[in-house]
């Protein structure tokens, strides 16, 4: 009789377990079929959603229909992808038409709110949304965003308010640039790219006399790219009213060479014989691209240097005088006096007596930093 | 938008992959009357170029997902009609351009993205015009 309660026990236990594992199965499989569905629904509304806008947003870069069609508050996001999309891939008054769409369609308030979502990627779309609308009432939102700890919501926020009022944002971004490591100077250089290089130059420029040391160099060697010489004034004053580090002091010299303007050569033969190797470096690297004849001792000069790096910018700064012929080199190198400065004339000759050989225009040697 | 419109009947094959881009392309220059064909990667591209008669002119994208646009020009310039077709570059950056293979390959225009559709009617037609000229001065 115990026997035969005990196995109905074990019986109505394995049962329940059974029952219990079925259900969970069939709420699994329930979960993942209604997961799917809704997933596919999504699709089909995305879908749906682009049929209806792609062809009207392009139609609207020629003209603003004067009626839209009616835009549910749940395909608004999809609408500002392909909006932002579109707003991206064109210029000039097309983009006025966008904007027009954009408030008709009241994609300035869905992106205010987007804004204060507090989900990463839709404040993200919110921020370029409202930086290509250039909506002034979201200026304090975006600033307190550039304290962001993620970069790129800073980043994406900082390029928002140059496009929202560049002369207002300016003195915001220069405090910021200069202390945020963990911006890239090259994505600093590219957010400009819509406000101009040569207020970008000046921007990134007095940030970097502003930024600590290893900062502000790498921002000064990224000046370049801007290629305005805007950045200089800034740079010019930094170097004659202070001290600044060795690594400034390299950047600056750099470039000043990129950039060659005449009045910076003083500066630049000032710091031929500076203590620090990787400033001899960038003053001969500086003296090839911006050197007049009387520049040619002072190289001549570096290529006895104790350091080999210098030696070798040296040797290819005099390769890449203008006036430098392949007799002229030959003749150079047969009167130099030591065997160190002979060797790191040879390939620059060499490289020069094969262009005089093919008779090829002359094309200066790849520069790199160092 | 610009009132120079194109003669109905020319027709311009576009090779463009990203196609909220190639709808936007597409309506203006329909809107500028020149019937479209387009294709949206190199393989489709180049089973058109070999089946079809060349058209008026091709708007050639630069970055395709299986080949680039100077390729594919390469392979289209090897096709017997198809030597002096009016080709336009589209591009993001026109420095990384290898300009000297693109004029060998006989490029005549880059346009540059993001697109103005008031300059991309007025280059197109200008292409065409250039073109049409050429014809009529050797024939």
């Amino acid at each position: 009789m115990l026997a035969l309660n005990h196995s109905d026990l074990t019986l109505r236990v394995g049962s329940i377990a059974v029952l219990c594992i079925y259900s969970a199965v069939v709420l699994l499989l329930a979960g993942i079929l209604l997961l799917r569905f809704i997933r596919l629904a999504k699709e089909r509304r995305r879908r749906n959603v682009t049929e209806i806008w792609r062809p009207l947003l392009a139609q609207c870069v020629v003209e603003v229909p004067e009626t839209l069609p009616a835009l549910k508050s749940r395909d608004h996001l999809v609408f500002l992808y392909l909006w932002n999309h579109c707003y991206e891939s064109v210029r000039g008054d097309a983009r006025t038409l966008l904007n027009e769409l954009a408030r008709r369609t009241k994609t300035d308030q869905f992106a205010t709110e987007l804004l204060r979502s507090g989900r990463l990627r839709r404040q993200l779309l919110a921020i370029v949304t409202l930086g290509h609308l250039q909506e002034r009432s979201v200026w304090n939102e975006l600033e307190g965003t550039l304290q962001a700890d993620n970069a790129f919501l800073s980043l994406v926020a900082a390029k928002a308010l140059l496009n929202i009022d560049a002369q207002a944002a300016v003195p915001l971004l220069i405090p910021v640039i200069s202390r945020r490591k963990d911006w890239s100077p090259l994505k600093v250089v590219a957010m400009f790219e819509a406000v101009g290089a040569d207020l970008a130059a000046e921007t990134i420029a007095k940030a970097a006399c502003q930024a600590a040391p290893e900062i502000g160099a790498r921002l000064i060697r990224h000046l370049a790219a801007t290629q305005s010489q805007h950045g200089l004034p800034p740079l010019r004053a930094l170097l004659r009213e202070s001290s600044p580090s060795d690594d400034v002091l390299a950047a600056c010299l750099f470039l000043f060479g990129e950039c060659s303007d005449p009045r910076d050569m003083a500066t630049v033969r000032a710091h031929i014989s500076h203590p620090t190797w990787y400033v001899r470096l960038q003053a001969a690297s500086a003296l090839g691209k911006m050197g007049v004849e009387e520049d040619e001792a002072l190289l001549i000069g570096l290529l006895d240097d104790e350091h080999w790096w210098v030696r070798y910018r040296a040797a290819e700064a005099l390769s890449n005088l203008p006036w430098m012929t392949a007799d002229k080199m030959t003749r150079l190198c047969g009167a130099l006096s030591t065997i160190e400065a002979h060797e790191h004339m040879l390939p620059f000759m060499a490289q020069s007596n094969i262009r005089k050989a093919d008779s090829l225009p002359t094309v200066p040697p790849e520069r790199d930093i160092l | 938008m610009t009132s120079t419109k194109g003669s109905p009947e020319l027709t311009i094959l576009m090779v463009e992959n990203e196609e909220d881009t190639a709808c936007l392309l597409e309506f203006v220059l329909q809107k500028n009357g020149y019937r479209v064909i387009h294709s949206n990667n190199g393989n489709h591209a180049k089973n058109l170029i070999s089946a079809m008669n060349p058209p008026d002119a091709v708007l050639l994208d630069m970055t395709l997902p299986d080949t680039t646009g100077l390729d594919l020009l390469d392979y289209l310039r090897t096709q017997h009609h198809w030597q002096t077709t009016p080709v336009a570059l589209l591009t993001t950056n026109a420095e990384s351009l290898d300009s000297g293979r693109a004029a060998r390959l006989g490029v005549r225009d880059y346009i540059l993205k993001p697109v103005s559709p008031t300059r991309l009617a007025m280059r197109v037609n200008r292409l065409l015009a250039e073109s049409q000229r050429k014809q009529t001065r050797v024939a």
